[in-house]
């Protein structure tokens, strides 16, 4: 039984839908009309100015986004290399596991830290 | 009718009801019906509105992880299976937004508890210390009768 192009349509429709809705976002964050004010940083006193700076926060960030696209570019590569279509996501490496545990493990560890410091 | 070509057909249906639901929803966001100013906020312990890092990493790690397994599931024409290592990365994504929400909501709980408790009126601190000062008087006189 052939399908015909509808599946090649259908991931050509997907794609487009969900890189217009991530470049959506990334416009309405770009203008500022999406709240991101004390990402990395608190205001402790509640005077709209920020007090505490906080890095373990921009390391999380950086991580997570090295790790996530990373890995979104291991997967079209294995897509693309491959003869056949994959049959099941590439699989994380475990060091990347282990790297994005630990950036995780030190930014909960700091806002608990914060949070005992606050009391 | 063959049987496939009533599949075929059925796919096309919902897939073109399905893809029409995604089109309204981008519509809608792009023309600011769906408001997503507040997708990373959470308050904080004074109520003012701050952006939380934990929900930002949970939202980009599901985006694009879901969009992966869909475009690969439509190449491939069946669910594909999903490795341990995707379940232990949404794992650790999803509970450090969990803890982080905790931890948040922690300190909210703390502050109403560090009031400091109210405290007796004096002035009934020395008539409670004279009852058993006038009540001597009286023991020792029955001690004395009872040793006589």
């Amino acid at each position: 039984m052939n399908a015909g192009p509808i599946p090649d349509l259908l991931t050509f429709i997907l794609l487009t839908w969900l890189i217009g809705l991530a470049a959506v976002i990334v416009y309405e964050f770009v203008r500022g009309r999406i709240w991101f004010r004390g990402l990395f940083t608190t205001d402790v006193d509640g005077d709209g100015i920020a007090d505490e700076f906080h890095p373990e926060r921009v390391q999380l960030l950086i991580m997570s986004l090295c790790g996530i696209v990373g890995y979104a570019m291991m997967t079209m590569e294995a897509a693309s290399a491959s003869n056949a279509t994959l049959t099941v996501l590439p699989d994380i490496p475990e060091e990347l596991l282990m790297i994005l545990g630990a950036s995780n493990t030190f930014y909960l560890s700091g806002k608990y830290g914060r949070m005992l410091q606050r009391g | 009718m063959l049987p496939f070509d009533l599949a075929m057909m059925v796919a096309i249906v919902l897939s073109i009801i399905l893809l029409g639901f995604g089109a309204v929803v981008l519509g809608m966001i792009m023309t600011g019906q769906i408001d997503l100013s507040d997708i990373l906020v959470e308050s904080n312990e004074q109520g003012s509105r701050k952006a939380s890092l934990s929900r930002l990493q949970f939202l980009i790690f599901s985006f694009v992880i879901a969009g992966l397994y869909l475009v690969i599931c439509v190449e491939s024409g069946t669910f594909v299976d999903v490795p341990p290592g995707v379940l232990i990365l949404l794992g650790i994504s999803g509970g450090s937004y969990v803890v982080s929400k905790g931890l948040g909501s922690g300190a909210h709980k703390k502050q109403p508890a560090a009031m400091p408790q109210p405290r007796q009126p004096a002035a009934q601190q020395p008539a409670q210390r004279r009852m058993p000062a006038q009540q001597q008087p009286a023991a020792e006189i029955q001690q004395s009768v009872a040793a006589q």
